[in-house]
């Protein structure tokens, strides 16, 4: 890792005046007095565009011109034609004649909007106008109104598509920042709940909102995050993934340390116990930080269902995780290299489908590995109507005729089919198993049970040497904290969650009154 | 910051030279079922194996013929096992892998010339395994091999399952090489090992477990029938089950079979005026599983009758085998010697040059308390039950 850096420091060092700075100061001029003057700049600051109104009026209780600008598709027209256009334009309300205070007049007495801002820099008029908010330029006012009448259309809260459950919220994140923050408000009805907004991106202006839980998470990791996306200067963010790699602990690292969710109720539920949100404009995901390896096995579902069914559902995925990661480098190294150590009539089979068959098993493992994942990408970036085609020539062609043709022995096509079902039960490490599985295969290809061994290895030490904003990402197992267990290696019963991942919520520990098992009444 | 680089290097080049890189495919391997060792004439080692074909396996699916066997049989000598090993090479396009040798087999004459020959091979060798069944077979070890398989596919793993099937008559007992090493390097225990023949059964042929073969140091001393060798494994408290039949002295030509439900024995060494005694505890509980004739064991002391006679039977078997091994092969296979040795280490120094002679003469005691747990379902026997009515 050093290395690298060392690496690509070389390439660094050049000038550093950023764009950003120039545009700003060609920007940053305040607004003039003078109504044409203003007019002038806006058209010369938006160019022209095609979608920009400008609409001219005459406020008619002062008899003062002004206009207002707004984005057509980005504010709601109706709701500028009724609460701005319509009393501008019909109230006569008398005011004092001073011009200065024209635009407190009507800040106060005429304009029906719930939020309206009073600017004097053109640059912070027109970001709101990019934002769908609009501007009321008057003249003989330094100052402009920015009013919020931002109506855009979105999807909406929708099913997430990629965390379903049985039981539970059916919920999911949408485009808009305001939805999203207001799907977490709605969950988390707490004053101490925070939401902190920040902009990013020279071009695309994206607002993020940090949200996070006052008392119960670490100040420290919101300075922290903070500090982490002020740094960030780019052109654009389009979407979550954009801002993680931006902030990550471990950017060399295949393990993710950053948490990634679709879900309202994930998000607040993380936020409660002492994490912090990042909500981002234009993209249903909502990253969490600090992201933990356990993370990856709890699913929301594990809370909505019985104790019980969820320790072995959670077990039935840290089985699946060990055998998408292990079959195919296990099977590879015990049919090439430690033969005796599979039964006999096992041995035989495997001999059997191996009759024929015409490429090593190394070369036969790493191939159906890589159709695996051919289909897979397919299956995701398809369009939808031709699913069933690669359905088809997924199971079919790949499958059978592999087999029956004499390409591929049936014992590897059983282990990549296997592989494929269980890389599913733990979908958020997709990117972390096909990573580390492709290591391992690799080094058991080249050195049996020993390089599996030692690849193995290497992953616990870099494991238990990464931390997701200074919290140890393999806790609470390495460290150990027994009393976080209740989540890791089973699934409590929610009455006795009492405490709040120590590792996170150390701030404040207790989430409920402990002594809740629920119990008949005693007779008399 | 080179260093490192060059250490981590290092470290990965020092952690894949350590060696045992043997990469093999599948189909490159012979797979060995059965290893059978015979000496013959020249003093020259005879290698028979029984290699998986595992493409005939596969057997049900589309295969239809049915004719093929699943495994060929391949022969070849040398001087030294190794070289019979290496020689194999002659005559099969696929390396022999043994580490899935089901079954072990010494032929006659090697058994009698004496197996030091090989066995330091079979040791040394680490894909051989040790946990691997061993016999040794009446006449050639080839021949035992070359049987076509009757229940199983494969003569070697059929041979494998009746060993571990044979505790139900407990007319065998099943010994792994490893156990007969064991046993081989003890003071004062002679080892044996289940014997193998060949019989044709109406025109087919089969093998036969037939008793035990009895060792002294390398070489075959003599066998056990079977009754000897069921006296043998009642001392040894080797049975788990078994049927004992006897004879209802009351009325001619009827039998009684009792089943073995459980037997345990103890063997005990003391010294008396310098001289070993051994005391031989066998207990054993069975339960009544056929009456021929006439028979209700309705009362006690017809049970009772049925326990003496199962003591008589017992004390039968395990005198017969006393009889074979001390006196006729002075072979000690019970590890008297052995147990001897732990109990008065000091005083089996003076005696254990002259222990083989002093086996006719050894005293050995034994105890015989049995028990009859239950009737099985009734207790009339069926040609009693009709007489009453």
């Amino acid at each position: 890792m050093i290395l690298f850096k060392n690496f690509f420091r070389r390439f660094r060092k050049q000038k550093n005046i950023s764009p950003e700075a120039e545009w700003r100061s060609t920007c940053q001029q305040n607004i003039r007095a003078n109504l044409d003057e203003n007019l002038q700049l806006v058209r010369a600051n938006l160019g022209n565009s095609s979608d920009v109104i400008i609409r001219s009026l005459k406020i008619a209780s002062c008899n003062v011109d002004a206009f207002l600008l707004n984005l057509d598709g980005m504010a709601d027209q109706t709701l500028v034609a009724e609460c701005i256009i319509k009393p501008l334009i019909l109230l006569e309300y008398q005011t004092d004649g001073n011009n200065n205070g024209v635009i407190g007049e009507i800040k106060d007495s005429i304009i029906a909007i719930a939020d309206v801002k009073e600017v004097s820099s053109l640059d912070e008029a027109l970001s709101g106008v990019l934002a769908g908010d609009t501007a009321l330029f008057v003249d003989g006012s330094k100052n402009a109104l920015v009013l919020s009448t931002k109506g855009f259309e979105s999807r909406g809260v929708q099913d997430p598509q990629t965390e379903t459950v049985v039981r539970g919220p059916r919920e999911g994140f949408s485009e808009p920042l305001r939805i999203n923050t207001s799907l977490i408000r709605r969950k988390i009805k707490n004053p101490d709940l925070i939401l902190k907004n920040m902009t990013i991106g020279k071009q695309t202006k994206t607002n993020l909102c940090i949200v996070y839980l006052k008392g119960v998470c670490d100040e420290k990791i919101v300075q922290e995050l903070k500090n982490r996306l002020s740094r960030i200067d780019t052109d654009s963010v389009f979407g979550a993934g954009n801002i993680e790699q931006f902030i990550e602990d471990a950017p060399y690292s295949i393990f993710l340390t950053v948490g990634i969710t679709e879900r309202p109720d994930v998000a607040a539920a993380k936020i409660t116990e002492g994490r912090v949100a990042i909500i981002i404009e234009g993209t249903p995901m909502v990253l969490t930080v600090p992201y933990l390896f356990v993370e990856g096995f709890q699913s929301p579902e594990d809370y909505f269902v019985r104790p019980f069914f969820a320790t072995l559902t959670r077990w039935l995925r840290y089985t699946a995780f060990l055998i998408t990661i292990y079959l195919p480098p296990v099977y590879i190294a015990l049919t090439t290299f430690h033969q005796e150590m599979i039964p006999t009539p096992l041995l035989i089979t495997f001999a059997a489908a191996r009759e024929g068959t015409p490429f090593p098993g190394f070369v036969e493992a790493l191939g159906m590995g890589i159709v695996f994942e051919f289909i897979r990408e397919a299956g995701v970036r398809m369009p939808r109507p031709v699913g069933q085609a690669v359905s088809i020539v997924g199971a079919l062609v790949i499958g059978q005729a592999a087999v029956s043709a004499g390409l591929v022995g049936a014992p590897m096509v059983i282990v990549t089919a296997l592989t494929a079902i269980t890389v599913f039960l733990v979908p958020s490490l997709l990117e972390v198993t096909t990573a580390l599985r492709l290591a391992i295969t690799l080094a058991a290809g080249f050195a049996g049970l020993y390089g599996i061994l030692l690849t193995t290895l290497l992953i616990f030490i870099h494991t238990v040497s990464l931390r997701s904003f200074g919290v140890p990402y393999i806790s609470p197992i390495a460290p150990l904290t027994l009393k976080d267990l209740k989540d890791v290696l089973v699934n409590a019963p929610i009455w006795a969650m009492g405490t709040r991942p120590s590792q996170i919520g150390y701030q404040n520990l207790k989430r409920q009154a402990y002594n809740m098992k629920p119990k008949p009444p005693k007779k008399d | 910051m080179q260093k490192n680089f060059l250490l981590v290097c290092l470290l990965i080049i020092s952690l894949l030279l350590t060696g045992c890189e043997n990469k093999r495919e599948l189909d490159e391997l012979g797979i060995v079922l059965g290893v059978g060792i015979d000496l013959i004439s020249d003093g020259l080692i005879q290698l028979t194996v029984q290699v998986a074909k595992p493409g005939e396996m596969k057997g049900q699916e589309g295969g239809g013929g049915g004719g093929a066997t699943p495994v060929s049989v391949i022969t070849s000598q040398g001087r030294t096992m190794f070289e019979a090993v290496r020689n194999m090479t002659l005559f099969s396009s696929k390396k022999l892998f043994f580490s899935h040798n089901q079954i072990l087999i010494f032929g006659e004459n090697l058994a009698k010339h004496g197996l030091d020959e090989v066995i330091d091979f079979l040791e040394r060798d680490p894909e051989l395994r040790t946990e691997v069944p061993m016999l040794i077979a009446k006449g050639t070890a080839a021949d035992i091999l070359k049987i076509p398989g009757n229940l199983e596919k494969i003569t070697a793993l059929e041979i494998n399952n009746a060993l571990e099937t044979v505790e139900f008559s407990a007319k065998a007992g099943r010994v792994e090489f490893y156990d007969f090493l064991r046993t081989y390097f003890k003071k004062g225990f002679s080892p044996v090992v289940p014997l193998i023949e060949k019989t044709t059964v109406q025109g087919k042929e089969q093998h036969r477990i037939a008793g035990m073969a009895v060792f002294k140091n390398d070489k075959l001393a003599g066998t056990l029938n079977e009754h000897e060798t069921r006296g043998l494994l009642w001392i040894t408290g080797q049975i788990k089950s078994g049927i004992i039949v006897i004879k209802n002295q009351k009325q001619p030509d009827t039998w009684i079979s009792l089943e073995i439900k459980s037997a345990k024995s103890k063997i005990t060494v003391k010294q008396k005026n310098k001289v070993p005694q051994i005391e031989v505890d066998i207990q054993e509980n069975s339960s009544l599983g056929e009456v021929t004739g006439p028979l209700s064991v309705n009362t006690s002391n017809k049970l009772n009758m049925l326990k003496q006679y199962q003591d008589k039977e017992i004390k039968h078997e395990v005198d017969s085998v006393l009889n074979k091994a001390l006196k006729n092969l002075k072979a000690d296979i019970f590890g008297f010697g052995h147990e001897f040795y732990r109990n008065y280490p000091k005083e089996w120094a003076h005696i254990k040059d002259s222990w083989e002679q002093k086996l006719p003469s050894l005293k050995v005691s034994i105890k015989i308390k049995s028990n009859i747990e239950n009737t099985g379902e009734k207790t009339n026997s069926t040609t009693a039950a009709k007489k009453e009515n």
